[in-house]
């Protein structure tokens, strides 16, 4: 029996109409509550890797199951209702500009048909979660805010259906240095208090050290290295080396 | 002028509404075509470029031609009227089929994506994302559609449809321009009232969808 929030990506690999293989016989084992950063280079197949989770992207052999379930032979009916447990962050564009951010933030309870009374009370109690009044912020729309407050709240949407699952896909990449530390700091904060599993997509070394348990390296549509935090800090992989040289300084 | 208007004043006026009474009719048909065809298509989009060139031949031929080309078929040919409403429909298609299309088909992929992600319904899609954020181009579309609708009734009275052309057309026939003028007059205006209306509309919903927030 599988536990809540696990995934099991097995033998994965997806090649296009053209023939070019874009995941080359991939694995990957999310155990409950712990935190995955994908690491490789733009095109090395990492955010399809992700996409494949909540079957965004299928793969054109292996298996895909989440939570227990083979998220490929699902009814659409069934995939809508897993993906109401999976929560979704995307770089920049993530909000729908034509809604409030307050709404944009309950939209998931909204879809699994809560009332509006109780939209409206989670969505406050979300947005002082990743702090931002919603005294002053529930009513203005995604254009209204800064790129570090879209993607709080951003954050607070993918939380407010309490996923099993949390999938990352570059998050913070076009924030600013320091409102990107800020928000790592947050996601950290967060990611220990709700306890969910959660895949992150990275390109900065830093960000994974910092807030995965599991770092998985990524290049050509391969995995090239399975480690942790602790092991990336000491390895000699030149792989490895190369990034850490390339990253600079180090989250102790 | 006074005199004029006395005694042409309720004519103006019946002409008037009859021209939007042609109008308001060929735009209601038009948008009940186009804007569920111009869903479909975004679904369908193999059928899109038939479909869009059918509207877009329709709107190229000239509008009296038009007139002509329908007026000896059975039902249409019976009744002037009749005949105006389906020629302007068919002009009213393709603006708001084409925008329609476009709107929905040029959606940022990336909130196609979340909307699937948040698990939502082809119809919670269509309705919550989709049709929002289109609402101002679609619009748009409706817009240009009345405006040419409203030019277009007016050559309607050449085949005895009726509408502000009517005054036009009597008055070239007996050289009379105050006549001219009093169909001439507010068939502009109606143009450009609607015209200002509709896009006071359209940007208001623009603004709401927090689109072209620098126009």
């Amino acid at each position: 029996m599988a536990e809540p929030g696990s995934v099991q990506l097995t033998h994965v690999s997806l090649m296009l109409p053209d023939s070019r293989l874009i995941l080359d016989d991939v694995s990957l084992d999310l155990k409950p509550g712990t935190t995955t950063a994908l690491l490789g280079r733009s095109g090395s197949g990492k955010t399809t890797l992700l996409r494949m989770v909540n079957a965004l992207v299928r793969p054109t052999s292996g298996s895909v199951v989440v939570d227990g379930t083979n998220v490929l032979g699902l009814a659409p009916e069934d995939l809508r209702t897993l993906r109401h447990r999976v929560g979704y962050v995307i770089q920049e564009t993530g909000l729908f500009p034509h809604m409030t951010i307050g709404r944009n933030v309950s939209l998931p309870l909204e879809l699994a048909g809560k009332s509006a009374a109780e939209q409206e009370r989670r969505s406050a109690e979300l947005l002082q979660l990743v702090s931002l009044n919603p005294a002053s912020f529930a009513q203005r729309h995604p254009y209204q805010l800064s790129g570090g407050q879209r993607q709080r709240a951003g954050l607070a949407r993918a939380l407010a259906s309490e996923p099993m699952l949390l999938l990352l896909d570059e998050p913070f990449g076009a924030l600013d240095p320091l409102t990107r530390a800020e928000m790592q700091t947050l996601l950290r904060d967060l990611l220990r208090r709700v306890k969910t599993t959660a895949l992150l997509v990275t390109h900065d070394l830093n960000e994974a050290l910092y807030l995965a348990d599991n770092i998985v390296f990524m290049e050509a549509g391969k995995v090239i290295s399975r480690t942790t935090p602790d092991q990336v800090r000491t390895s000699l992989d030149p792989a490895i080396v190369a990034y850490r040289n390339a990253a600079g300084g180090n989250h102790a | 002028m006074m005199d004029f208007l006395r005694q042409h004043g309720s004519e103006i006026a019946r002409l008037m509404l009859e021209h939007l009474w042609l109008t308001a009719w060929a735009l209601g048909l038009a948008m009940a075509i186009a804007l569920p065809m111009g869903i479909l298509l975004t679904r369908k989009p193999g059928l899109a470029k038939l479909f869009l060139g059918i509207a877009n031949i329709l709107q190229t031929i000239p509008s009296l031609a038009l007139f002509g080309l329908l007026l000896p078929l059975p039902w249409l040919g019976e009744r002037a009227a009749r005949l105006a409403i389906v020629a302007l429909t068919a002009y009213a298609l393709l603006p708001i089929l084409r925008n329609t299309y476009t709107a929905i088909r040029n959606i940022d992929p990336a909130l196609r994506d979340v909307s699937n992600a948040l698990g939502m319904s082809e119809m919670q899609k269509l309705m919550k994302v989709e049709l929002p954020l289109s609402a101002s181009i679609i619009l748009a579309g409706v817009r240009t559609a009345t405006v040419t609708c409203v030019g277009v009734a007016t050559i309607a009275a050449a085949i005895g449809a009726g509408g502000l052309g009517e005054l036009i057309f009597r008055g070239v026939a007996s050289v009379d321009n105050r006549l001219v003028l009093a169909g001439a007059i507010p068939a502009a205006l109606l143009a450009l009232v609607a015209d200002g209306l509709l896009g006071l509309l359209e940007s208001r919903l623009a603004r709401n969808t927090g689109q072209n927030v620098a126009r």
